[in-house]
């Protein structure tokens, strides 16, 4: 994401169902939003899901996942909460992974 | 056995049969297979509430929900087997998502223990039709489907209705629990926004916008249809003076005979309509969800004008085109609140100048429109075939029109009248060609006092006309069929003529005998190539107690005037074609 404005972090609680991620995660995919990080996680019953997305598209985003029956609430964090997580900080790490040399030459 | 059975026990396919009862179904629409073999088995128990109507082909059970949904107001309700009978349900699933028509699909899925090991006939239905569905359920255990059943049928009617798919696995139908039918009435994470009230801020921000505006319009789609809003927005109509376009599927929604009705919008719509939308300064959308076909190049849509967009579901508002007041509710409960605000409302006197210029608009462009409703040809055109059904309708009255995707259908809704709710049954957002035979099949189930016209093209009759074999073994007289043949796939052979420089590729398209394949289907076909014989026919036809296949061998190249071309503004439209095409001779 290389838009001025900086991106939208959403915290999406579903039901801890088989499949509601999938719904969730799919959705994204075929509507074509980009999202530049995800976390995925389980508390008490339901499942979490953090994932930042383009500010651009942020409120027809929370409003498509909101139309999903295991989605039970979408809610925006504010940019500066957003960065205390420093989710990307974190996620940076594994932007450089050590260099895998190739065991085969193809032909 | 030696222990006593306890008495409340039943199977999951019984308990599937008694939850469809309890939803009030009495009809459904499927095909058996193994993996729905136990409810089968069960259905012959409650025959006396619930009606199995045998279809053809999976596609058309599914059509044939949609057609009974859009007809009646009900769910539909579909049923297939595992593997391919499940797949086979995707296109009329895809259908209803994209028109909004409630359905409950059910099938059955392989046993509980086969899951996941590409067992025969089985596929991951629900994960196929995820996109599609408004939600969808796996079932194994029988004690879940009273639930289950009856949150199908909650999601599918309420909010913005749609399909839902249950997926029974074999084991689940067979087993036996005693069901406990006290369900919850709610679903967890559901919102149903007809019952929410409207905001009180969008009803005074929409009265305000309607109060300053000097060339409002009214935008109705089918939300005004499926909320039955009609008696509401006429009353709207009336109070303010502020004329109304339909769409597609929000034709009937508004009486296209009064004064106020301008008719269709869009890439086939009226040229007037199209620049009265260009000219508005404040457009009230109700119930629509600005499709491409209506905006045409969105960038460009109704520029001049405030938007109000009021809708049930809060994902339409502002997804294609800038709102500057979002009104979430369903069409009628909106109406109803803006009515109730009547003092508050422009009063008709104040658009007096506005519905001039409108009409100064239709009287310019009418005239060109006019001779596209009768050209002056010995040859039969289409328009011929829509002259003669549109005044039969208006003799007869209560009857139906189910259209299929194409020529024909843009013809049916310009050249028809639309003066009722649900009297125009059509696949809209999907196009799903060969929707029409299994739809009016549907619709006939629903409206067994009404006649059911189907208008279809030689195209889309092709892809399921084996449904006219169900309509024979139900018994089912009331549906009137007119195939407008011009042996082309037509609207994709005017695309390639306007185009593409007439390379028809793909679309010139044979036929069989339609009359003697009528004949083989054991109901009346007639062929008609002769001008002079469509008004007749179509008499015979309605009088005819029994389903009728009309053939009407149309001029083949005929073409849908206006059009917008894809990806331009609906204010660049053709009025008609550039150079005319020269005579066909003969058929192929």
């Amino acid at each position: 994401m290389t838009r001025s404005m900086p991106p939208s972090t959403l915290v999406v609680q579903l039901n801890d169902q088989p499949g509601a991620l999938d719904r969730a995660i799919g959705l994204i995919r075929r509507r074509d939003y980009g999202v530049s990080s995800l976390f995925v996680g389980t508390t008490g019953g339901t499942s979490r899901m953090v994932l930042v997305v383009d500010a651009a598209k942020v409120h027809q985003i929370m409003q498509q996942l909101s139309r999903l029956i295991d989605v039970l609430s979408v809610t925006e964090v504010p940019y500066e909460e957003a960065r205390m997580f420093q989710l990307s900080d974190t996620l940076r790490r594994f932007d450089h992974p050590p260099a895998v040399t190739p065991t085969e030459e193809i032909i | 056995m030696s222990t006593t059975p306890d008495p409340l026990r039943r199977t999951g396919a019984q308990i599937l049969c008694e939850a469809l009862v309890r939803q009030g179904v009495d009809t459904i629409f499927g095909i058996p297979g193994g993996a729905i073999m136990p409810f089968y088995h069960a259905l012959p128990e409650y025959a006396d509430r619930l009606h199995h109507v045998l279809c053809r082909h999976e596609q058309g059970a599914g059509h044939a929900a949609e057609g009974y949904a859009r007809a009646s107001g009900r769910v539909g309700v579909c049923v297939a087997t595992s593997g391919p009978g499940a797949t086979n349900l995707v296109t009329p699933i895809a259908d209803a998502w994209m028109d909004s028509s409630p359905m409950v699909a059910i099938t059955g899925q392989v046993s509980s223990t086969l899951l996941g090991t590409d067992a025969f006939q089985e596929t991951d239905i629900v994960g196929i039709t995820v996109p599609i569905t408004k939600h969808s359920y796996l079932v194994r255990d029988p004690a879940e489907l009273p639930r289950v059943i009856a949150e199908a049928f909650l999601l599918a009617m309420s909010g913005r209705p749609g399909p839902v798919l249950v997926d029974v696995t074999k084991d689940a139908q067979q087993a036996s629990v005693v069901p406990d039918w006290n369900v919850p009435r709610v679903v967890r994470g559901y919102v149903d926004h007809r019952r929410q009230d409207v905001d009180p801020a969008a009803v005074t921000a929409a009265l305000d916008l309607l109060g300053g505006a000097e060339r409002p319009l009214i935008l109705a789609g089918n939300g005004v249809i499926q909320s039955g809003a009609a008696a509401e927005l006429l009353a709207f109509a009336e109070h303010t003076g502020i004329p109304v376009i339909t769409t597609l599927q929000g034709l009937g929604g508004f009486p296209q005979q009064h004064p106020l009705s301008l008719g269709m919008p869009g890439m086939h719509g009226w040229a007037h309509v199209n620049r009265a939308i260009q000219r508005c300064d404040v457009l009230l959308n109700i119930g629509s969800r600005f499709d491409d076909r209506v905006t045409g190049k969105v960038s460009t849509f109704a520029t001049q004008a405030r938007i109000i967009h009021v809708d049930v579901d809060p994902s339409e508002i502002g997804k294609l085109v800038p709102v500057a007041v979002p009104a979430v509710g369903d069409a009628r409960a909106v109406l109803t609140v803006l009515l109730a605000d009547g003092q508050r409302l422009p009063a008709p006197t104040r658009f007096a100048s506005w519905r001039r210029e409108v009409r100064e608009l239709r009287d310019e462009f009418e005239p060109r429109q006019a001779y596209r409703r009768r050209p002056d040809t010995a040859t039969l055109q289409p328009h011929d075939v829509y002259a003669a059904l549109d005044a039969a309708r208006q003799l007869r009255g209560a009857s139906r029109v189910v259209t299929d995707v194409g020529q024909h259908q843009m013809w049916a809704a310009q050249l028809l009248g639309w003066q009722h709710p649900r009297t125009h049954i059509t696949s809209g957002g999907a196009g799903t060609m060969g929707f029409a035979v299994p739809a009016a099949l549907g619709a006939a189930m629903a409206c067994p006092d009404e006649t059911i016209w189907v208008v279809v093209g030689d195209g889309g009759f092709q892809m399921t006309n084996q449904e006219i074999a169900t309509m024979v073994q139900e018994g089912i007289r009331n549906v009137k069929i007119a195939v407008v043949n011009n042996g082309y796939l037509g609207m994709v052979r005017q695309w390639q003529q306007l185009f593409e420089g007439r390379r028809y590729s793909g679309t010139p398209l044979t036929g069989p005998d339609f009359a003697k394949l009528a004949e083989a289907y054991g109901v009346r076909g007639m062929r008609v190539d002769d001008v002079a014989k469509v008004d007749w026919a179509i008499e015979e036809a309605w009088e005819h107690p029994g389903v009728v296949v009309l053939d009407f061998r149309v001029e083949r190249e005929a073409n849908v005037f206006p059009i917008v071309p894809q990806g331009r503004s609906i204010g660049e439209m053709m009025l008609d074609a550039p150079t005319p095409p020269p005579a066909v001779a003969g058929r192929a």
